[in-house]
């Protein structure tokens, strides 16, 4: 009985006194990393390539689409080399934290990739590696989209000044065994 | 009345049946729930309200169905309750009455959904960003109440579209005064140096 009352007491103070010692470490933290994964915690609070690339550079291609079920903005710029790969890359995005995790990811992820391989990444491999919920799955779609748009973006401008982006495929068929050879050659701009 | 009691308890019947308090979007429950019964003839699925008079029936629905009331089925009382509550957070904001509105007329905005007006896109990312760069208060303050305006001007064509019956235009300006409140809430919470993130 005493010794009950004894601890009972002594919880009382334990709770009452350490609460301004406790704050900083108990309160901050939980909140958030119970809505969000640790890795999309990693890429919001810090977001690589966040930034801007001269939109009006040839070589510059964007891509603005935004989530009209949640009201997000997502602008992605990819600056491609002259052998064709994405060289460097930057994004800005205005909206929940799982949408600028998605992005922030996948300008780490096309670095240095071809457009075509660049184009193949799907929203399912980003929602993957950032464990994103159901219910945040079009944060990672739109960072799909995003890609892929500044991908159009940025061929639509070499075309338009006709540039040799396209590339061209050398076949030549062998005479005398038949056998095919194929000699791509990348689109250099 | 008597009708409207009666659809109250089978929705809070129906409630205990599942774990979550589910209202279905299937009927015009909102509007029937505040305006049932009232003096006021609102047409239902009006996207014009009168906030005075929503505000008015509101008040006098709670004060009618207060569980504290002597006389009243408690359980019943504090779920009619929520339920006038949630009546009336949605039907008071525009933005969400008309999603609320779309919905009764089975036109969903889906997150799978992707935006074509590229012009709506650029313009809010210049706003974004010019909120982004804002150096002062005063900025940031004209700014809000230029998004105000545009807000205002939306909410109007918005009202229109649905006097029209023109689904279409108003699932798209519904889009945009999501864009436009969502810069509302990041220039209200703007501190200098610090970014913005909405939540939702």
């Amino acid at each position: 009985m005493f010794t009950n009352v004894l601890r009972s007491s002594t919880r009382i103070a334990s709770v009452a006194r350490p609460a301004i010692q406790l704050q900083p470490r108990t309160l901050a933290a939980p909140s958030t990393a119970r809505l969000y994964h640790e890795r999309v915690m990693d890429h919001y609070s810090n977001p690589r390539n966040v930034g801007s690339l001269n939109k009006n550079d040839m070589d510059v291609g964007t891509g603005v689409v935004g989530a009209p079920a949640c009201g997000d903005v997502m602008k992605l710029q990819i600056m491609v080399d002259d052998k064709g790969l994405i060289s460097d890359v930057k994004f800005k995005t205005f909206g929940c934290g799982s949408a600028i995790a998605s992005s922030s990811f996948m300008t780490e992820r096309v670095r240095g990739l071809t457009l075509d391989e660049a184009g193949a990444i799907k929203n399912t491999d980003i929602a993957r590696e950032l464990s994103l919920p159901p219910v945040k799955l079009h944060c990672s779609m739109l960072a799909e989209d995003a890609i892929r748009s500044a991908i159009r973006n940025y061929k639509s401008k070499a075309q338009e000044r006709g540039g040799s982006f396209t590339g061209s495929i050398d076949v030549a068929q062998s005479v005398s065994t038949g056998e095919t050879t194929a000699d791509p050659k990348p689109g250099v701009v | 009345m008597k009708v409207f009691s009666i659809n109250l308890r089978n929705i809070s019947r129906f409630s205990t049946s599942t774990t979550k308090f589910y209202i279905p979007l299937c009927d015009s429950k909102y509007y029937s729930v505040l305006f049932q019964g009232s003096d006021t003839s609102t047409p239902p699925h009006a996207f014009n309200l009168s906030n005075t008079t929503l505000k008015q029936n509101y008040l006098s629905k709670q004060k009618q169905f207060h569980p504290d009331k002597p006389n009243i089925d408690h359980d019943y009382a504090l779920q009619t309750s929520s339920l006038i509550n949630k009546a009336y957070e949605t039907l008071l904001h525009p933005l969400s009455r008309a999603v609320y509105l779309l919905e009764l007329n089975g036109i969903e905005i889906a997150e799978s959904d992707s935006i074509h007006d590229s012009t709506l896109l650029m313009d809010m990312l210049e706003l974004r960003e010019q909120l982004e760069d804002a150096q002062s208060e005063e900025e940031v303050t004209q700014l809000r109440h230029d998004n105000g305006q545009s807000i205002q001007q939306t909410t109007h064509l918005l009202s229109q579209a649905f006097e029209n019956n023109d689904l279409e235009s108003a699932k798209n300006l519904t889009i945009k005064l999501r864009y436009l409140c969502n810069l509302d809430v990041a220039a209200r919470d703007w501190q200098p140096g610090a970014p913005v993130v909405i939540q939702h």
